[in-house]
Formats: C-alpha cells, sequence, structure tokens
C-alpha cells in the first residue's frame, strides 16, 4: 500500500477520485483518513494565522503563517483566503498598526529631471571632447550616478559604484579591439573570418564580464548585486551550441552555395532567433543574485516566439503591399515616379522600424519582467506599444531638429515613462536577502559592448 | 541629521540620527549608538538634489537628505567637487553648448579630413591591393563586370593617351586600366583601391573623342592619387564612430539615432571628394593642353542620356555634387 502520509493534499484528491472503493478498500480508507488530518491541519493553521492577526496584533507572524497556508494546502478555502491578505486585501486589519514596513508594494520611482541632467550631460560632454575622449570614463561614472541616485525603491535610492579608472583601461583595450577589426575589415579582408571566428570565441568573455561589472557596481542599500556565470555557461549560450557560430561562419565563407540551399538555413534559423533571445535573457536573469538569492525566469520560448511573429507577419505583410504598389506605379506612370517614391518608401520603412522597436521592446520586456522573481520579490510592467512609439518618435524628430541637444530630454523621458510603468511587489521580508562575498570584476568587457552597441540589458 | 542606516547585511532600512560634534559623529540607530572618528567618514558626491549617503569606517552606510553640512564632511571623491560646480552654473552650460558645437564642426570640417588625409600618407598603396583585387574579382565573378567589347586597337589608343597623360603621377605605375562591359554600371568609371580605373564600354561609345576619355579617366586618376578610397574609409568610420557615443545614452532605440546622421555626414565627405577629383582632372587636362570643356561635354552627354534630371531634389544625400555645378566649374576654367 502506498505511503500516504508523503503525498501532498492535491495528491491525495487525485488518489481519492481514481481509487476502487470494491477493490481496495483500505486503501481507500487511508486515502480518506489522510485527507482529513490535512483539512484539519490547514483549518489549524488558517486560524493560528487569524488569531496572531487580529488577537495578537502581530503582523509578522501571521504572515508567515499565511503564507504556510498557502505553500502546504493550495487551492484550498483557506489557502484563497491567505493569498488575499498577502497580497495587501487590507479589510482585516487594523488601521492603526504600523504598516509602513509591512506593505507589499514597494514604491519605485525615479526623479531626474532633464534641466538637472542636461547640465551634467553637457558639460561632461564639452570636457569629453576637449581631452579627445580621456574624460569621458569620468563622464560616464557621473551620469551613471546621477540616474541611479535618482532612481529610488521603497525611497532609498541605487548606488553604481564603478570608479573611471578601470572604465577608462576598458576603453583602452576596447579602441585596440575597434582597430583591429577596421584594419582587417578595410585592408586585409582575408583575415575578417578569422577575426570574426576570434570575436566569437572572445564573445561569452566580453558577455560575462560585461554583465558581471555592472551587476557587481549596483548597489541597493549597502548590498551589491552579482552576476555569477561561467564562461562557459554563456559560451554555450551565446553559440546556441555552436549553431550561431556555424551559420555566421559559413555565410563568411560562402558554403551555400546557391541561395536555396541558404534559404533552408536562414529559415529555422529565424524561427528559433526569439528562443535563442529568451536563453539569454534567462541566462542573465538566473545567474544574477542579490543577498544569495539568485532570479527566477519563468518566461517561456514561446511567449518570445509570439511576439516576434506579430512582427515578422506584419512586416512581411507592409512588404507585399510596398512591393505591389510599386509595381503598380511602374505600370500606370513611369519609372520617374518610382524614384521619388523610393523617398516615401524610405521614411515609411523608418517609421515602421521604430514602431516594431517600440512593439518589441513594450511587449517583451512587460512578458519577461511579468515573470521574473528574486526571492520573495516580484515585479509588473505595464509597458504600452502606442505609448512608448509616441515617446521613440518625439525623441527622434526632437533630436534631429536641435543637432542632438535634446539628447538629454529624450533619455530622461523614456526612463521617466518606464520606471511610471514598473512595480515592485515584495511578498515577505527583506531580511530573506543576506550579503555575500564578493570580489572583483574586470571592466573591459562592459566597455567594448558598450562600443559596439549591444544592449545586453533586460 | 535624520536618516536611515544600512548594515550592509541585510536590506533592511533602520531608522537613525546623525549627531555631528565636533572631531567625534555618533550614529544612533534603534538599538545600539556607535561613535565615529570625523576623519574617517566617506560622502558620496552631489548628484542634483537626491538623497547622499554617508559611509562609515566598518561598513554601514548612512543615508539622508543633501544639505550643505554634508560638504565640509570628508568627500568620497575630490574631482568630483569641481565637475559639480561646473554643472550648476548655467553660464557653464551654455558655454559648453557653444564649445561643443564649435568643436564638432572644426573637427568635422577640417579636423578629420586633415587627419586622415596624413594617416593616408603613411599607409602604402600596398595595403589597399588586396582589398581592391578583391572587390575587383567579386565584381567580374558576379557579371556586373563583364568582358569588354571594345577592340583592341582603341583599347590600346585610349591606353596609350592615358599614359601619355597621367605618367608623371606620383602614384602612376600602380594604376591599372581595365576595359569591362557594364549593364548595371551604364556609361560609367570607378576607381577601386589600390590603384584599379575600371571604364565601361558604354561610356566609350557615348564618346565622341579620345580627349573626353582622357579627361574621365583622369578625373579617376585624382581619386587615386590623392588617396581619396582610404581617406573615405577613415574619415567615414570616425565619423561613424563620434556619433555612436555621443548619441550612446539612446542606444535604447536602436540604430535609428546613428544611422541617418551618419548617411549625411557620410555623403558631405563623398561629395567633397568628388569635387576634388574634378579639380585634379581640370589641372591635369590643362597641363596636357586639352580645355576641361571636353570633361564638361561628356559629363553634360551622359546626364541628358541617363540622368533623371532630379535637379536639386536630396543632393544632400547624394554622392555626387549636382551635375550643373560640375559642368559650369568646368566650363568656366
Amino acid at each position: 500500500m502506498p505511503d500516504y502520509t508523503k503525498y501532498s493534499l492535491e495528491e491525495l484528491h487525485d488518489a481519492y477520485s481514481v481509487v476502487d472503493k470494491e477493490k481496495y478498500p483500505q486503501n481507500y480508507q487511508s486515502i480518506i483518513n489522510e485527507i482529513s488530518l490535512r483539512e484539519k491541519e490547514c483549518e489549524s493553521l488558517y486560524l493560528s494565522a487569524v488569531t496572531a492577526l487580529e488577537q495578537d496584533g502581530d503582523q509578522v507572524k501571521a504572515r508567515q503563517l499565511f503564507q504556510k497556508v498557502v505553500n502546504k494546502f493550495p487551492r484550498t478555502e483557506n489557502a484563497k483566503n491567505a493569498k488575499k491578505f498577502l497580497k495587501g486585501d487590507l479589510k482585516n486589519l487594523n488601521t492603526d498598526t504600523e504598516l509602513g514596513e509591512y506593505i507589499n508594494s514597494m514604491k519605485l520611482e525615479f526623479s531626474g529631471s532633464t534641466r538637472e541632467y542636461f547640465r551634467i550631460w553637457i558639460v561632461n560632454l564639452c570636457l569629453s571632447l576637449l581631452t579627445l575622449g580621456i574624460y569621458s570614463a569620468w563622464a560616464k561614472v557621473r551620469k551613471k550616478r546621477y540616474i541611479y541616485s535618482h532612481l529610488t525603491l521603497d525611497e532609498t535610492p541605487f548606488q553604481y559604484l564603478g570608479l573611471p579608472i578601470p572604465i577608462l583601461r576598458g576603453r583602452i583595450i576596447a579602441a585596440i579591439v575597434f582597430l583591429i577589426y577596421f584594419s582587417s575589415d578595410n585592408l586585409f579582408p582575408a583575415a575578417l573570418p578569422y577575426v570574426f571566428a576570434a570575436g566569437l570565441l572572445v564573445a561569452p568573455w566580453v558577455f560575462v564580464q560585461s554583465v558581471a561589472f555592472n551587476a557587481r557596481y549596483t548597489a541597493f542599500r549597502n548590498m551589491t548585486f552579482r552576476f555569477n556565470a561561467s564562461h562557459l555557461d554563456a559560451f554555450k549560450v551565446l553559440s546556441a551550441w555552436g549553431i550561431i557560430p556555424a551559420i555566421i561562419i559559413g555565410t563568411i565563407f560562402a558554403w551555400w552555395g546557391s541561395y536555396w540551399i541558404a534559404a533552408l538555413v536562414y529559415i529555422p534559423a529565424s524561427f528559433l532567433f526569439p528562443g535563442w533571445l529568451k536563453e539569454i535573457k534567462k541566462l542573465i536573469v538566473t545567474k544574477t543574485s542579490f543577498g544569495g538569492i539568485s532570479g527566477e525566469f519563468k518566461a517561456t520560448g514561446g511567449d518570445f516566439f509570439g511576439i516576434y511573429l506579430v512582427v515578422g507577419l506584419t512586416v512581411f505583410f507592409i512588404g507585399l503591399c510596398v512591393a505591389f504598389s510599386v509595381f503598380v506605379v511602374t505600370k500606370i506612370t513611369s519609372l520617374e515616379n518610382v524614384k521619388n517614391m523610393a523617398y516615401v518608401i524610405t521614411a515609411i520603412s523608418y517609421m515602421g522600424y521604430l514602431l516594431a522597436y517600440a512593439y518589441i521592446q513594450a511587449n517583451i520586456t512587460n512578458t519577461v519582467w511579468n515573470k521574473i522573481n528574486i526571492g520573495p520579490v516580484s515585479f509588473h510592467c505595464t509597458l504600452k506599444t502606442t505609448e512608448l512609439a509616441k515617446i521613440y518618435i518625439t525623441n527622434v524628430l526632437g533630436i534631429i531638429c536641435t543637432a542632438g541637444i535634446l539628447i538629454p530630454w529624450a533619455v530622461i523621458r523614456t526612463l521617466k515613462y518606464r520606471i511610471d510603468n514598473t512595480q515592485i511587489q515584495c511578498n515577505g521580508e527583506l531580511n530573506a536577502f543576506l550579503a555575500q562575498e564578493s570580489k572583483g570584476v574586470h571592466a573591459t568587457g562592459s566597455e567594448i559592448t558598450e562600443f559596439f552597441d549591444m544592449d545586453l540589458s533586460i | 541629521m535624520q536618516g536611515c542606516l544600512f548594515d550592509g547585511k541585510s536590506p533592511e532600512a533602520h531608522k537613525a540620527t546623525l549627531v555631528i560634534m565636533g572631531e567625534k559623529t555618533i550614529l544612533r540607530g534603534q538599538e545600539a549608538e556607535r561613535v565615529y572618528k570625523r576623519e574617517t567618514l566617506q560622502v558620496s558626491p552631489r548628484t542634483g538634489n537626491a538623497d547622499r549617503f554617508i559611509y562609515f569606517s566598518d561598513g554601514i552606510q548612512f543615508q539622508c537628505k543633501d544639505q550643505e553640512i554634508l560638504d565640509h564632511l570628508p568627500q568620497e571623491f575630490f574631482s568630483e567637487g569641481i565637475v559639480a560646480w561646473l554643472e550648476n552654473h548655467v553660464s557653464v552650460s551654455i558655454a559648453s553648448i557653444l564649445a561643443v558645437f564649435c568643436f564638432l564642426l572644426i573637427g568635422y570640417f577640417y579636423g578629420i579630413p586633415a587627419l586622415a588625409e596624413r594617416v593616408a600618407v603613411k599607409i602604402p598603396l600596398e595595403t589597399e591591393r588586396t582589398l581592391g583585387d578583391h572587390i575587383h574579382q567579386w565584381l567580374d565573378d558576379n557579371k556586373i563586370l563583364t568582358t569588354s567589347e571594345i577592340s583592341s586597337e582603341l583599347q590600346e589608343t585610349i591606353r596609350e593617351e592615358f599614359s601619355r597623360t597621367h605618367k608623371n603621377l606620383q602614384l602612376y605605375p600602380y594604376m591599372q586600366l581595365h576595359f569591362r562591359k557594364s549593364e548595371l554600371l551604364g556609361p560609367n568609371a570607378i576607381a577601386l583601391p589600390g590603384g584599379h580605373i575600371v571604364i565601361t564600354d558604354q561610356l566609350i561609345e557615348l564618346a565622341q573623342s579620345n580627349n573626353e576619355i582622357v579627361a574621365i579617366l583622369a578625373h579617376e586618376a585624382g581619386h587615386v592619387e590623392n588617396r581619396h578610397s582610404m581617406r573615405n574609409i577613415l574619415q567615414s568610420s570616425i565619423v561613424t564612430l563620434a556619433v555612436a557615443s555621443i548619441t550612446a545614452d539612446v542606444s535604447s532605440m536602436g540604430m535609428t539615432m546613428t544611422g541617418l546622421p551618419v548617411l549625411f555626414l557620410q555623403s558631405n565627405y563623398s561629395r567633397e571628394f568628388e569635387e576634388a577629383a574634378d579639380d585634379f582632372a581640370i589641372h591635369l587636362l590643362s597641363q596636357n593642353n586639352i580645355p576641361s570643356t571636353f570633361l564638361a561635354d561628356i559629363l553634360e552627354r551622359i546626364d541628358a542620356k541617363y540622368g533623371e534630371g532630379r535637379g536639386n531634389d536630396f543632393a544632400f544625400l547624394s554622392t555626387h555634387p549636382i551635375t550643373a555645378d560640375r559642368i559650369d566649374k568646368m566650363r568656366r576654367n
């Protein structure tokens, strides 16, 4: 006879619904006994939680007990009520207790202003140019400090701990790398495939260093984040088990022969692309830790694929419309008008790109963050494509019309929108996070990715 | 002053008060009280009006509102004070805007071209050879350039004319003339890196005299002699880099920010090189007693037959100056 004491309440209910009462009367009896035992347990646990809350006024203990009810006896009526309380349904609480430390939502605010940031940006830009770029490391620290110190969570600002000298060293090395790439691209094209191959090997290292540097030098309440992935992990994910390098090298050396074979390779590859992106983000989240607790990532490849599919289909459809209209215009009028249409088409493509980018950004960000949690902390993101697209378009117009002066304005307003639409919740105690040992991380990685504009953040 | 202290072991906030009494500072938390020497404190730099942190020697941090007195305590970074002072004065910002614009304009119109010119001279033409051969091979392989149908006598004549007029150029030994037929390029001549000069059959057929062909070749030779392809690569790369680093903050919008401005800036450089090549051609022709009107004539004919008569539309994105302007310049000389 199975050991029913080891079954969870759900498993017991399942067993109860399939057991043959006539054939195995002993099992049947055991199951019934075990279920009634559990239900008594659940009831008494719930009762003690309510007592702690209403009679003792001990919020902490009540929360712990309610959480236990939810964990041990999910899907019961008691668990549902317990969840309601934990989510902050405050009907049962006395209003004169100190709610400040126990409220679920932690306010995330960005208090930076364009006026202040503009001054920082322009003065630092001027100094960077005058020093032919050497000061730029100090400029980066200064700008990051401004942004971080005006980003507050539960009234405490984040802290950027990066120092200029490591950043400067990193930038010098990045400049040398760029020089190598440049000379091989323009002077020694035969060497280019080997440069790329070397790049593929080095990329995981750059990736790990970059994310680790940014994590290590971000602090909240005197504790830093950490990124714990090994280079092997990064290599496995980035090169997708060798598929990505194979495709890239194949393209460079033109292995494909004909366009049909190339299509056979590229089309399945593009279907797998969203899944690959998901793996990268998953690597970042699950290996990032704060106070010893690592992130959890529940978004699936399907989530990513769905979003990219929408974009892909829309682009394809619009492309067809454009091709069709060009065809029609060529037939009806002359080639002349097609040349003029070229400018219109370019403008439309540019707008389309911005819209697609806004759509992807909004939806991926929402999906990913809604399914991330780190310990008791969870996130909720409500970005809208339309709003984001409006912001991007006005940013581009503003920057172009003012020859770049409005860049700080664009940065601040985009950031404000994102922060305003992000909420953070904590379903437990903050002291679940405990400080760990840490060691220094080299700055080069993060400088190289900034040089080549690779957005590796979530 | 009032604030919160963080012990660095867990992210919980503990209300605390900091009292400064001469050389001693007392940090009063909810449970305990600690005393620190004033000189061991470190205050984080001012950034706007954000809260600041005081770091203590035992790893504890104290967060409080930004206030005057914090500046009198030992600071974490000395230099930041100067920059912060600069940032706080509007006049500095305005001066910076002007300085940045001047710097960028001077850099673009004078600095970068001058730098590219000097560096290009130091890089021998041989290094471009591989690239040029590579491109030429590619054009041939992909049937953009096919075998010429110009008679070998005419080819010989043109080569002799070219040699006669160009043999005194410093980079003449590297210049290789190639005759090709090309549907895609129409009547055209291009200079590839490393000294290759390709001229199409359609151009030769359109020409009404050998002098016109020599004039076109002189323009292309100008590109080679003055190392335009190398200089263009250098200038474009520096411009791309500069735009990318200045707009790095808005990198969250992808390539949208860098694409258009870079294209615009690069086209301008291309146009400048084309003008320089025209000047070179006019000069070389006059040295050989060939009037530059020949160049004007052939350009006019090409434009009439194959040009689109766009006039002044979108000239700022074009790689060549407006044909009408070029022709005027040649006629004036």
